[in-house]
C-alpha cells in the first residue's frame, strides 16, 4: 500500500510540474497579450501557431517526466526535467522585469519539490545509504518551511493587525472588480460582514503559521488537506488561483506514507 | 546578502498589507465608464510609465504592469484616437464603522482607438 501510495505521488507530482512548467511558459509566449488579465488557456485554444513550435519540446518534457515518475534512469531524467524547468523560468523572468515576476507569484513549487526529491535520489544513487522515502522528508520540510515563513513574515511585518477585518477587507475590494460575477457576489457577501473577515484572517494567518506540523508526518496530510480547503476557499473569496501550493502538500504527503 | 531572491526568498508577499489606510485597483475608462483595455489596441496622450501606483497601495500591481504595457507597445503619437479614454484608480478605505468606502481617481486621460 505504501509503496502504491509512493508511486501515486510520483506520478502527481510530475504532473503538478507538467501543468506548472506549461503555465510559466504559456506566460513568456503570450507575454505581449496581456495573459494575467486574459488567462492563457483560452488564448493557447484559440491562437494555436503561438504554441505549435513549442511542441518538441512539450514532448521532450512529457517523456522525461514519464520516465523520471516511473523510475527509470532517474538521475539522467531528473536533470533533464531540473534544466527544462530552467529554461522555463528563464524565459518567463527575460519576458518579464524580475521583481514583477516575484510580486507576481512566479514561483514554481512542484519543480523545487522535483529538486528536492531528485537531489537526494542522486546521492542515493551515489551509493550513500539514504533510508526509504527520505527524499519525501526532505520535501516535506521545504513546503513546511515556506509556509511557516510566510506567515511569521506577515506577523513580523503588520503584527496581529494582519488577520484583522480592516485589513482583509481592502484585500478583498481591490479584487472586488476582477474575475467572474460569483466571486465578486461573494467578495462584497463577505465585506458586508466584518465579523466574517476577521474569521478569514485568523484562519489564513493560522494555517500559514502552523506549516511546522507538516514536519510531522503523522499530521502530514490533514495538514495538506487543510491547505488544499484553504486554497479553494481562497480562490473563491479572492481569485489567487494556486492550485499548484494547494496540491503540492497532498502529494508529499502521499509520498511520505511508510 | 542574498537580498529576496529564490531560494532565499523572504516569503513577504502580502505581508505588509496591514500597515496601509487603503487599496486600490488600476481601471481603464471610456467616456468616463469602466471599459475592457483589450478592446482597443491604439493610444495617444497617454503616458504607460506613469500608471504606476505610487501613493496607491495595490495588491494588484500585474493588473497595472500589464496594462501600461499594453499601451506602451500600442502608443501612437501622430494622431488622436475617437474615443476619449482615462487610466485611474479605484481607491478604498474603511471607515469607522469597518464599511469599505470607495472613491474614482482618474491619473490620466488621452485617446484610444476601438477595434474594428
Amino acid at each position: 500500500m505504501a509503496s502504491i501510495m509512493t508511486e501515486l505521488a510520483r506520478i502527481s507530482l510530475a504532473l503538478l510540474v507538467l501543468l506548472s512548467i506549461m503555465k510559466t511558459t504559456s506566460k513568456a509566449v503570450l507575454a505581449d497579450q496581456m495573459p494575467y488579465s486574459r488567462g492563457v488557456w483560452g488564448q493557447l485554444i484559440r491562437q494555436p501557431r503561438t504554441w505549435m513550435v513549442w511542441l518538441p519540446g512539450l514532448f521532450v518534457l512529457v517523456t522525461l517526466l514519464g520516465c523520471w515518475s516511473l523510475g527509470y534512469w532517474v538521475v539522467p531524467t531528473g536533470l533533464g526535467i531540473v534544466f527544462l524547468a530552467v529554461i522555463s523560468r528563464s524565459a518567463v523572468v527575460r519576458s518579464w522585469p524580475s521583481q514583477d515576476i516575484k510580486r507576481l507569484g512566479m514561483y514554481t513549487p512542484a519543480s523545487v519539490l522535483l529538486l528536492a526529491v531528485w537531489l537526494t535520489e542522486c546521492v542515493r544513487e551515489s551509493g550513500l545509504p539514504i533510508p526509504a522515502n527520505t527524499e519525501w522528508d526532505v520535501a516535506a520540510g521545504i513546503v513546511g518551511c515556506s509556509w511557516t515563513l510566510c506567515g511569521l513574515r506577515k506577523v513580523q511585518q503588520s503584527g496581529w493587525a494582519w488577520a484583522q477585518a480592516p485589513n482583509i477587507s481592502l484585500l478583498l475590494a481591490e479584487r472586488l472588480y476582477v474575475g467572474p460575477a460569483f466571486r465578486r457576489r461573494l467578495s462584497r457577501w463577505f465585506l458586508d460582514r466584518p465579523g466574517w473577515l476577521l474569521f478569514v484572517g485568523i484562519g489564513g494567518l493560522g494555517i500559514e503559521l502552523l506549516g511546522v506540523s507538516f514536519c510531522m508526518p503523522e499530521l502530514r496530510m490533514g495538514y495538506a488537506s487543510a491547505v488544499a480547503g484553504f486554497m479553494l476557499f481562497n480562490y473563491l473569496l479572492f481569485g489567487f488561483v494556486e492550485m499548484e501550493w494547494g496540491l503540492m502538500g497532498i502529494v508529499v504527503a502521499m509520498g511520505g506514507t511508510a | 546578502m542574498f537580498g529576496d531572491n529564490f531560494p532565499f526568498s523572504k516569503f513577504q508577499l502580502y505581508s505588509s498589507t496591514a500597515n496601509r489606510k487603503q487599496s486600490s485597483v488600476i481601471v481603464f475608462l471610456v467616456d468616463g465608464k469602466p471599459a475592457d483595455i483589450w478592446d482597443y489596441h491604439r493610444f495617444s496622450g497617454l503616458d504607460p510609465q506613469g500608471f504606476s501606483s505610487k501613493g496607491m497601495a495595490t495588491g494588484l500591481t500585474w493588473l497595472t504592469y500589464e496594462m501600461s504595457r499594453w499601451v506602451e507597445e500600442h502608443l501612437e503619437e501622430e494622431a488622436d484616437g475617437p474615443a476619449k479614454v482615462s487610466v485611474g484608480y479605484r481607491v478604498f478605505t474603511v471607515d469607522e464603522s469597518s464599511s469599505v468606502q470607495e472613491e474614482l481617481v482618474v491619473v490620466q486621460d488621452g485617446q484610444a482607438w476601438p477595434r474594428s
